[in-house]
């Protein structure tokens, strides 16, 4: 599963504990940084680390709360489904779990973004998106 | 004067046909002999067909030695190029590329290549019409004084008093 | 090293790839979307679809700490702007530009870029190495390219034939380097003495062609009709 440390992680989270609880699969729980070209890939940036980390640990702690153990995986990428994708294959991953906030654009345009497009396009194995819900109306 | 113009587009054939009505001696230049249609019929300036990012075009048109010079083809690229080359091998010295993007045009006044910038003079223009401060930049970049262009750029300070190198058209 | 190459042909694919593959980090700016697209599907996500003469695209792609930034559009002008913006204004050591019309070449060298590579040149020079004409071979650009080095093919009716080069008027600035002779290289002294079939490597401004052509090869019929 592919955490990106907003609220609809523990949403990603519960579906990937779902699956995998029956089956006794093994969980990884995969944050991608994304690096841009101003820095090398290796460059330690302040404080992008510590996030990174932080979303893990959350996750971590979630899924002990529900009675499941995790592996946490942390990398380093120019782009964040290419690095999904690449690690998936390397796992040999039967399932991605992944989370789609709702956003708009400007006129009201729902917005899917460039990742899970990337991750359906190339993902070697089964893909689920979990959208968060629609805010409500006035909310 | 002579002045030399690329490209005949709603700016190009404007500012032309106005020199040429205040006697001037105006060659034009366009990769499409379409473009001329905008000329008025009274032109008698010289139209020619050609790509004025070419030196050899621009001399074989008989630019060399003029007193100005305009890129204003629709490419922000073309007119860096083409006004470099009236600069450096044409030795034109009043020069002006039309840049629209304002971060070229200002770096190219750095570079001893006067600019024009279509997007913050509309924008400023806009602004001031309605009273509120624009962004205080030139309609004209003025080239900073340069011995050689591959100088390392000169510090904004220092560029703001450039002496100005552009004649008022009419005058001459 | 840390390259960023700008523009998606034929060329700059080619060139990121092998730059991959010899282990340096590297950045494709194409500013055809479908294009950068294609090319990051088969080589990875080094490519970023901007337009690489935008101030902002060279920001992005990292040009504050690039080694070297090389335009190999298809478009002269563009690859001019490319090259000026990431030496002046990203302060890159090294800028290479692809040229395409030969008579940009110096204008691109005068305006600051350190490398230019021209096809058509190349291509030029090959065929030229095959022609038997009595000229002037351009075999290589030196010091800047104000110098080249040239190579003259001298024929029984040479001027130059029958004489010593410390008789020779040759144009201000240029030197005899060497000559061929059998298949032979030779370093030219005063008192050598020059035969038709030698071939003479001359070492000169560009601009002074025109009188080395006179002093070793002679007036051309065709050309003196011009």
């Amino acid at each position: 599963m592919a955490l990106n440390g907003a609220t609809i992680d523990r949403l990603v989270l519960a579906y990937a504990a779902a699956l995998a609880k029956p089956s006794k699969a093994d969980l990884i729980a995969l944050h991608v940084v994304e690096i841009d070209w101003t820095l090398p890939l290796d460059a330690s940036v302040a404080g992008l680390s510590e996030e990174a980390q932080r979303v893990l640990d959350v996750a971590e702690a979630h899924a002990e709360r529900l009675g499941l153990h995790v592996e946490p995986l942390l990398l380093k990428a120019r782009d964040v489904g290419a690095a999904i994708v690449d690690e998936a294959a390397a796992q040999e991953a039967d399932v991605l779990v992944l989370g789609l906030p709702y956003r708009t654009r400007f006129g009201g345009d729902f917005v899917i973004g460039t990742t899970v497009p990337y991750v359906f396009k190339n993902a070697p194995c089964t893909v689920w998106v979990v959208r968060e819900p629609m805010p409500q109306e006035g909310a | 004067m002579r002045a030399v113009i690329v490209g005949c587009g709603r700016v190009g054939a404007t500012l032309a046909a106005a020199l040429d009505r205040a006697g001037h001696r105006v060659l034009i230049l366009d990769l499409s002999a379409a473009a001329f249609d905008r000329l008025p019929t009274t032109f008698s300036g010289e139209a020619v067909r050609g790509d004025g990012t070419d030196e050899d075009t621009l001399q074989r048109a008989g630019a060399a030695g003029a007193d100005a010079f305009f890129a204003l083809t629709e490419g922000d690229n073309r007119n860096i190029m083409a006004a470099q080359i009236a600069r450096e091998s044409l030795e034109i010295r009043d020069v002006i590329a039309k840049i629209n993007d304002p971060v070229r045009a200002r770096a190219y006044a750095d570079l001893g290549v006067a600019t024009i910038c279509r997007t913050t003079i509309l924008a400023d223009t806009l602004l001031a019409h309605i009273g509120v401060p624009g962004s205080g930049d030139p309609s004209i970049h003025l080239a900073s004084e340069h011995d050689h262009p591959t100088d390392p750029p000169q510090s904004a300070a220092a560029a703001s008093p450039a002496p100005a190198r552009i004649r008022i058209l009419g005058e001459a | 090293m840390f390259v960023i190459v700008v523009g998606g042909g034929k060329v700059g694919y080619y060139l990121t790839k092998e730059l991959i593959e010899a282990g340096h980090e590297v950045v494709l700016l194409e500013k055809t979307r479908a294009r950068a697209v294609q090319i990051s599907d088969e080589i990875g996500s080094v490519v970023l679809a901007r337009d690489g003469s935008e101030g902002s695209a060279l920001a992005e792609a990292g040009a504050n700490r690039a080694d070297i930034v090389t335009a190999v559009t298809g478009d002269d002008e563009d690859n001019l702007v490319i090259c000026q913006m990431a030496k002046h204004h990203f302060s890159v050591k090294r800028t290479i530009a692809r040229v395409n019309n030969p008579k940009n070449e110096s204008l691109f060298r005068h305006l600051g870029v350190d490398e230019i590579i021209s096809p058509t040149r190349t291509i030029l020079g090959a065929i030229e190495q095959d022609i038997p004409v009595h000229e002037l071979l351009h075999l290589a650009d030196l010091g800047g390219g104000d110098l080249e080095l040239i190579e003259a093919h001298l024929t029984d009716e040479s001027p130059a034939i029958g004489r010593t080069s410390a008789d020779l008027a040759m144009p201000e600035g240029c030197t005899l380097f060497a000559y061929i002779r059998d298949g032979k290289a030779q370093s030219v002294r005063a008192e050598t003495q020059f035969r038709g079939g030698d071939k003479v490597i001359v070492i000169g401004r560009r601009d002074c062609e025109d009188a080395l052509r006179g002093t070793l090869i002679g007036e051309d019929e065709d050309t003196s009709s011009l």
